[in-house]
């Protein structure tokens, strides 16, 4: 029997190249003849995934993971180097952003393009034309150019569309991190209504516990390995430790943490001197007194700073900042300096972690080790301090 | 529904895909027409005013200032203008059309063939816009075409559309590897304008090639351009290479045949290109 509109992913792979310098004219490819210096970068290593007929799925990761890649190989748009892909039926996909709309043209003739590019016929767009343009809730912008648009209502028509095509298959790249909660809502109930419709779904996200609360199965992607698949809460959990793992370079910490490593005297100084309420504008250093057991020659020491209950808000360690820990026996102290903390008021705390360069033995780990408030003048909701302006045009 | 991991193998597979969504070939085309003149006051009246613009130019210069003995002038150039126009066209739209629609090619799947070929698609209907006003120049002058060398027209037009859709697809695709490609073309295209017998008699190259005269057929469009002279403008023998309509049908055949193992190929390296177009814009 042939399965239908399922994906059946079989150990892809897919490295692309980094050109440390780009040539990218003839003359300075011939001078450099051919040898342009260049690294590889493995973004998909062996990745294998079934999607059953009318199930969803979700893929988690950390930026950089291979999220994307693995849903531009299965879409098309990229071709993987190895392994192979299936994925039979009528497949709509909503890849970062629009489903490939052109700046220059309007939202009524990217509708009309984009229909086809799906393989839909002039009149099919036409008679769904309205529904799209009320669901889209742009109302008289759709003949406005979409260069003009916003990253939500670009998302609007992209989903608006996708909505009223039947798709068989539907690839969603984080569709839900923009738009107001309102559209949040509408595209999360014509999510379900697909879903009841039998259509199959693979959804990339940030938002764990909505990956976890809708999908059947949940895949996590780390380096471009899957790292976990198959139960939601399981996977959600897997993803979890390892976003607090305070290290987004963890391959697989299989191994329990040893306590090989252990953190005290961890403050956090402005001007010199320990505090816990802080100015976005304050230069903060965040000092620790590592201990590691003899013979760790190859340990990296992490931090990740989160929203007390809520997302991770930066993480980084030592081999991200250059830093060689000392390879002697004994304790050092270890200091992280931030410029300036973007955030808005609120509650943050701090873990830190020490784990091999391989990322394979976690040596240490402490989370909410402390934690700080952050008081500024704005008024602004959310997590992060961004310098904006609002100007009448 | 093509499953769109099967890569095709084949100019026979390319074309068929192509086929399957020729209604995207029929908008993309339709979009590149709208978007050329978008923001334009004239529009398309531009297509109409190009042309007219360009004999008026080149009627002073080689009428007024050359002496060209041509007869009908107007007529003679245009014939083998829009023939040129239409190629220049095809070729530089269609080295652009990959990279200039990116937005797109990195975001859905569909056979970018397509792109370059919407290219030559427009510049096409270009090409018919602008007959209307070498159709105008005929009536003007009460020149009446060659009506038999004229049922050879479309056979040349079909030659003329593969060889350009050759250039394009070959052209959009390696234009994303080396962006030197549409440098390389601005220059070639003008070299080649003034290489081939449009603003001048093919005979002068002709007679004074003598029995080389062969060479001068080695550029393949001057064989396309003669038949649409020779349908169109039609002029005293003298003026011509040769008179008799089997040499401008022999002529085109040739350049036919070599358009057809072009296009074949063009689609074959398309096809070898296509993988990583998308990664590399």
């Amino acid at each position: 029997m042939r399965p239908s509109n399922s994906i059946s992913v079989k150990e892809i792979g897919k490295t692309f190249r980094v050109y440390d310098e780009r040539y990218q004219t003839l003359k300075e490819r011939a001078i450099h003849f051919g040898k342009i210096p260049f690294h590889e970068f493995s973004a998909l290593r062996d990745v294998s995934l079934e999607v059953k007929p009318g199930s969803m799925m979700g893929i988690l990761g950390h930026n950089g993971s291979g999220k994307s890649t693995l849903l531009k190989c299965i879409a098309g748009t990229l071709t993987p180097d190895r392994g192979t892909i299936k994925a039979d039926g009528r497949m709509a996909a909503l890849l970062e952003l629009g489903a490939g709309f052109h700046p220059e043209l309007t939202g009524r003739e990217n509708l009309y393009l984009a229909g086809s590019i799906l393989g839909l016929r002039r009149h099919e767009i036409q008679d769904k034309f309205d529904s799209i343009v009320d669901f889209s809730e742009l109302g008289d912008f759709i003949d406005n150019q979409v260069k003009y648009y916003s990253s939500g209502m670009f998302t609007r028509l992209g989903f608006a569309l996708i909505a009223n095509i039947d798709p068989e298959i539907l690839l969603l790249d984080e569709v839900l991190a923009v738009g107001d909660e309102a559209f949040q809502n509408k595209c999360l109930d014509q999510i379900r209504s697909f879903r009841e419709n039998g259509v199959t779904i693979l959804f990339v996200t940030h938002s764990v516990d909505l990956a976890a609360s809708i999908c059947d199965e949940l895949v996590v992607l780390e380096h471009g390995e899957v790292i976990a698949s198959g139960n939601p809460k399981q996977s959600a959990a897997t993803y979890r430790r390892h976003l607090y793992a305070g290290d987004p370079t963890t391959v697989s910490a299989k191994e329990a943490s040893t306590g090989e490593a252990t953190f005290s005297d961890v403050l956090l100084l402005v001007n010199g001197s320990p505090t816990t309420v802080i100015r976005p504008d304050d230069m903060v250093t965040l000092q620790v007194k590592v201990s590691l057991k003899k013979g760790r020659k190859d340990a990296v020491v992490a931090y990740a700073i989160r929203e007390v209950g809520g997302a991770l808000v930066n993480s980084s360690n030592t081999r991200i900042l250059d830093v060689e820990v000392p390879r002697r026996s004994g304790p050092f102290i270890l200091a992280f300096t931030f410029e300036g903390l973007a955030l808005l008021n609120g509650r943050f705390s701090v873990d830190l972690g020490a784990h091999s360069a391989d990322g394979r033995h976690q040596y240490g780990q402490q989370n909410n080790i402390i934690q700080f408030n952050v008081t500024g003048p704005s008024n602004e909701t959310g997590i992060a301090l961004l310098p904006v302006r609002a100007v009448i045009k | 529904m093509i499953n769109r991991q099967d890569r095709p193998t084949g100019a026979f597979g390319s074309l068929r895909r192509v086929f399957v969504f020729r209604e995207l070939l029929i908008n993309l085309t339709r979009h590149e027409l709208r978007l050329r003149y978008k923001n334009s006051i004239l529009g398309f009246v531009w297509s109409l005013l190009n042309p007219l613009l360009y004999l008026v130019i080149y009627s002073v210069v080689f009428q007024e200032i050359l002496r060209t003995q041509i007869p009908l002038f107007a007529i003679f150039l245009l014939s083998g203008l829009l023939i040129w126009n239409f190629l220049a066209a095809s070729l530089s739209a269609g080295a652009g059309s990959i990279i200039n629609n990116s937005s797109i090619v990195q975001k859905v799947w569909f056979p970018r063939e397509v792109l370059p070929l919407a290219s030559v698609g427009a510049a096409l209907i270009h090409f018919f816009l602008q007959s209307l006003v070498l159709t105008a120049a005929l009536f003007v002058f009460r020149q009446e075409p060659d009506w038999v060398a004229l049922a050879l027209v479309p056979f040349a037009l079909l030659t003329i559309v593969l060889f350009a859709s050759a250039g394009a697809l070959s052209l959009s695709a390696l234009n994303v590897y080396y962006r030197d490609v549409q440098h390389l073309l601005e220059v070639t295209l003008l070299a080649w304008f003034w290489l081939t017998p449009i603003v001048y008699n093919h005979s002068l190259v002709a007679s004074r090639l003598g029995s080389n005269d062969w060479v001068s057929f080695l550029n393949p469009v001057t064989s396309i351009v003669l038949l649409f002279q020779r349908a169109l403008h039609n002029p005293p023998p003298g003026y011509i290479p040769d008179v008799s309509l089997w040499y401008y049908f022999r002529n085109v055949s040739i350049i036919f045949v070599f358009s057809l193992i072009s296009f074949v190929l063009a689609l074959r390296l398309f096809q070898r290109l296509d993988n990583q177009l998308a990664e590399r814009i």
